[in-house]
């Protein structure tokens, strides 16, 4: 794929996934909901939305903790129908899953930068 | 800026090793709040903790104390004014959502939960058995319930009505700064007269002590009645609850208001089409469901004695949980597609005004002022009329730039402290610390001040409870 | 390329996506899993084409991989230990897969094909004739979408449609949810001018019984929970249809689990991809759903979908808990 283009792509993205971020509220409505919240905040939409917002923003943490994060959410929208009733509708699970793209596309940039 | 490792390795010996976490993502979402955009990376807390009892609490205390490290306290961090965000570096992060236990004593008439209770899971069981929560908070599917007492909120209800929440605590358990564990209070329906130690930690905002555990008298529920009305005005909204308390009739449970504009996108997602003009919701109660049908239709005469456009007692409880949701749920307002583009909060307000003033305050909000952000940002207003305390929220795009939605902000906050000041109030509903210290200097004068931070220091002599929270950083 | 990916998707996912792209399905199994209609003799040309997708399909050679390591006395083995064991044999020329598929034969009727031949029976006997691809059904690819693998998914989506277009396909009834919102909500946002019309089953069941005025009775009373699956609850939008069959089969006693855990809310039993990550945690969300649903103390607990069906077998097994788990499906199929 054309350089410019794939770096368009991935800025396009990032944009889109950290201006839905600033809608999330951090009202914490989603914690209770989520199937895989064991007590801690990262087990929630509201801690991996944050940690999104904190690894691509402001470049804090590393790409195999935010994954760990990423893929450990079930992807089952019970946190966006509860953001969509109590909430913003900040679509919760759709950023998370636009999250995981944007990790592989930036992974696969870099691997094919390297080899110029 | 403390070191890490060490910091984690000696609290292992502490607290135990599933109650603590140094995970990086962790310590940031613990670090975040609503009320700020992102957080500075020097501030995020070092570690974070949540210990599953009183004693855990007491160690982490203790060791803190004489260790010189701050300690941030958390219920479930959903207070908006600024002060669950950690304001120094090399924090210790204590949640006290491990603190859980709940226990009944109804032939005493009371309960006791751990600090970390679910509001809304305590509402429920009390409701399975009868009584119903002297509160109701619109965030409470996510808060605590030490978090309430610790600012002596009851959300939505009328403080006039059933009290304010210290009225119904009847002690607490709580950890000192230096790690030591009091209990105060009494087990009686009559609580102690002259000094009782439970008011020094109740509404003191964390900054006193670690509240562990509440005792609270078990209320019964009462009969209910509800009624809707919908105006021309919100100033017609204030002047019918200020007839309606002039007319000496005993107060609601809640008394709420919401502008029409606000009504739209909550509406739409109910399926409840226009709203008909702004709305306005009471909750009257009884100990019999006559008696708060009699209420109810007061209620409704005054409103339609102040032009209601349409004013009536509720009896689908499918349409008044649409209604109470509509106001309740207040952030589903950023689910609005007007004005194009996306949504976001930059600047909220909440005062309480003297009941002679509230249709005054409704015009000082929308046009008594004259800050430029906020004249140009969205305004929606709604609040809890019945007791006499209102909200604003601005709202403008996703696209502001930074500094402009910031400044916004700082103007809400202005406006919020020049209107409790000037009729001689304070805010009613969400605590006076962090981003209120100013108002709270200007309001009870230097003097009182000055008291306030020789108590603290009296306390809390290395000032490691919510370090920052009682000087107001970041709020100059 | 899946070199640049370590650490940044999990294993497991990089395996599945191999699988997808390179055999067809996300097991990776090789040979014919269209046994299960081959007795059924269905058309491949009709008004509606039955996508039975692949989970139903290639479940009993999971079951069978697990089972065969299992015996190798490797216990507690979770789906990435599975793929690594999976990745050694084939180093040395052995399909797991296949020796999975021998185990299984050997094993007791599959139940997962089996919901296959109840919805074809259904759709026949409420007088919907239906074609089927057979070995030429492809992989709709939700897998590798939900893994984030964007750009693999747009080329799979649109060599798939070229591939329905060829076939004469222009309506799809969808059984499994996950593959019928990929074909029916995300298809269309990566294929330009997509004209297919995809329905899952229940829309067209519902719609059907209801305008033949079809009577459903049971043989033998039953008393059942119903689990949601998440994909159909909140990414169909389908909560009203399959409530309201079952609530019009004469014989079904439907009791519900909380308010707060069913339908719009239903609880996610862990399955769809987390066990490919994360099989411990996957393991406890299966438990945690199953508690929940116990408490309606049915002796069964229906649902459709063949991941929760797996997740909440495993989860009962267990908890010892004395439950059957089936489809829906079976339970209509009797009910006709």
């Amino acid at each position: 794929m054309n350089r410019d283009k794939q770096d368009s792509e991935i800025e396009k993205l990032k944009k889109e996934i950290l201006d839905n971020i600033q809608r999330c509220w951090k009202c914490r409505m989603c914690v209770a909901m989520c199937p895989t919240h064991e007590g801690w905040l990262t087990q929630s939409a509201a801690g991996r939305l944050m940690a999104i917002n904190a690894h691509f923003k402001l470049e804090l943490g590393s790409e195999e903790e935010l994954s760990d994060l990423l893929f450990a959410c079930a992807t089952c929208r019970r946190c966006q129908e509860r953001c969509r009733a109590l909430s913003t509708d900040a679509c919760p699970t759709d950023t998370i899953l636009k999250a995981r793209q944007l990790l592989i596309k930036r992974a696969q940039a870099k691997k094919e930068k390297k080899y110029e | 800026m403390g070191d890490g490792k060490k910091l984690l390795s000696d609290l292992k010996s502490l607290v135990d090793k599933a109650n603590i976490s140094d995970n990086v993502y962790e310590r940031i979402s613990y670090g975040q709040d609503s009320a700020n955009p992102d957080l500075e990376p020097e501030k995020i807390p070092l570690v974070v903790v949540k210990p599953t009892s009183v004693q855990e609490v007491a160690n982490v205390l203790k060791y803190a104390n004489e260790k010189k490290i701050p300690i941030y306290v958390h219920g479930a961090g959903t207070a908006f004014k600024g002060s669950p965000k950690p304001k120094r570096s090399g924090s210790i992060l204590l949640s006290t959502q491990g603190l859980t236990s709940i226990e009944m004593h109804e032939e005493d008439l009371y309960f006791e939960a751990g600090a970390g209770a679910n509001q809304y899971e305590l509402e429920k069981l009390l409701s399975a058995h009868g009584y119903m929560m002297p509160m109701n908070i619109g965030s409470k599917y996510s808060s605590t319930i030490g978090g309430a007492v610790a600012i002596n909120t009851i959300g939505h209800m009328v403080d006039i009505c059933l009290g304010k929440l210290i009225d119904h605590v009847m002690g607490v358990e709580v950890v000192l700064p230096n790690g030591e564990i009091i209990e105060t209070g009494t087990r009686s329906i009559r609580r102690p007269a002259g000094i009782d130690y439970t008011r020094f930690f109740v509404g003191s905002e964390g900054v006193f002590g670690v509240i562990t555990k509440v005792r609270m008298r078990l209320l019964p529920e009462m009969n209910r009645a509800y009624v809707v009305g919908f105006f021309p005005d919100l100033t017609d909204i204030a002047r019918a609850f200020m007839k309606y308390y002039n007319e000496k009739l005993p107060p609601p449970l809640y008394g709420e208001l919401l502008d029409s504009e606000a009504c739209e996108a909550p509406f739409k997602l109910r399926g409840l089409g226009e709203p008909k003009g702004d709305m306005a919701l009471a909750t009257t109660i009884g100990y019999t469901q006559e008696e708060a049908d009699l209420k109810a239709k007061k209620m409704v005469d005054v409103f339609k004695s102040e032009k209601a456009i349409d004013a009536y007692v509720v009896t689908s409880p499918k349409e008044q949980q649409d209604f109470w949701q509509s106001r309740d749920n207040i952030l589903n307002i950023l689910q609005a597609k007007k004005g194009g583009g996306k949504l976001v909060m930059t600047g909220a307000l909440e005062a309480s005004v003297p009941l002679s003033r509230l249709a005054d305050a409704i015009d000082y909000i929308r046009k008594g002022h004259s800050f430029n952000e906020l004249h140009e940002a969205k305004l929606f207003i709604y609040g809890h009329v019945g007791t006499c305390d209102l909200h604003g929220m601005w709202v403008a795009p996703v696209d502001w730039p930074q500094t402009k939605k910031m400044q916004c902000s700082k103007e809400a906050r202005l406006l919020e402290s020049e209107l409790n000041i000037k009729w001689g109030c304070a805010s009613g509903e969400v605590g006076q610390t962090a981003s209120r210290i100013p108002f709270l200097k200007q309001r009870y004068g230097e003097a009182a001040y000055t008291m306030l931070m020789n108590i603290k220091k009296a306390i809390d002599p290395n000032n490691i409870i919510n370090p920052g929270n009682l000087e107001g950083d970041g709020y100059e | 390329m899946n070199k640049a990916l370590k650490g940044v998707v999990p294993d497991g996912h990089i395996y599945i996506k191999g699988n997808v792209l390179d055999k067809g399905n996300p097991v990776g199994v090789t040979q014919d899993m269209t046994a299960w209609a081959k007795e059924l003799n269905l058309p491949r040309d009709a008004e509606y084409t039955f996508f039975a997708g692949c989970g139903y399909q290639s479940m009993k050679y999971v079951e069978g991989m697990m089972g065969t390591v299992k015996g190798m006395k490797r216990v507690g083995m979770g789906m990435n230990k599975l793929i690594g064991m999976s990745k050694a044999f084939e180093k040395v020329g052995v399909d797991l897969a296949t020796i999975g598929a021998k185990v299984a034969a050997t094993g007791k009727e599959d139940p997962y094909t089996k919901v296959l031949a109840s919805t074809v029976s259904v759709l026949q006997k409420i007088g919907i004739d239906i074609g089927y691809m057979y070995e030429d059904e492809p992989c709709c690819g939700s897998p590798i979408y939900y893994s984030g693998f964007v750009d693999d998914y747009r080329k799979l989506a649109n060599s798939n449609y070229k591939l329905f277009h060829s076939l004469g396909v222009k309506k799809l009834i969808g059984l499994i949810p996950a593959c019928t919102s990929s074909l029916r909500d995300v298809y269309p946002k990566y294929i330009e001018d997509f004209d297919l019309e995809v329905k899952h089953f229940f829309e067209i069941v519902a719609q059907r019984l209801k305008q033949k005025n079809i009577k459903l009775k049971l043989k033998e009373k039953l008393t059942v929970t119903y689990h949601e699956p998440c994909q159909l609850s909140r990414y169909l939008n389908i909560i009203d249809e399959p409530r309201e069959i079952m609530n019009s089969i004469e014989g079904l006693e439907l009791r519900d689990p909380d308010p707060e855990q069913r339908e719009k809310w239903s609880t996610c039993c862990g399955g769809g991809g987390m066990e490919a990550s994360h099989p411990e945690l996957s393991e406890r969300l299966g438990v945690r759903r199953i508690d929940e649903l116990l408490k309606t103390e049915a002796p069964i607990i229906a649902t459709n979908c063949p991941a929760c069906m797996m997740q909440l077998s495993k989860a009962s097994k267990k908890l010892k808990a004395n439950v059957k788990v089936m489809d829906v499906i079976e339970i209509l199929d009797g009910a006709l």
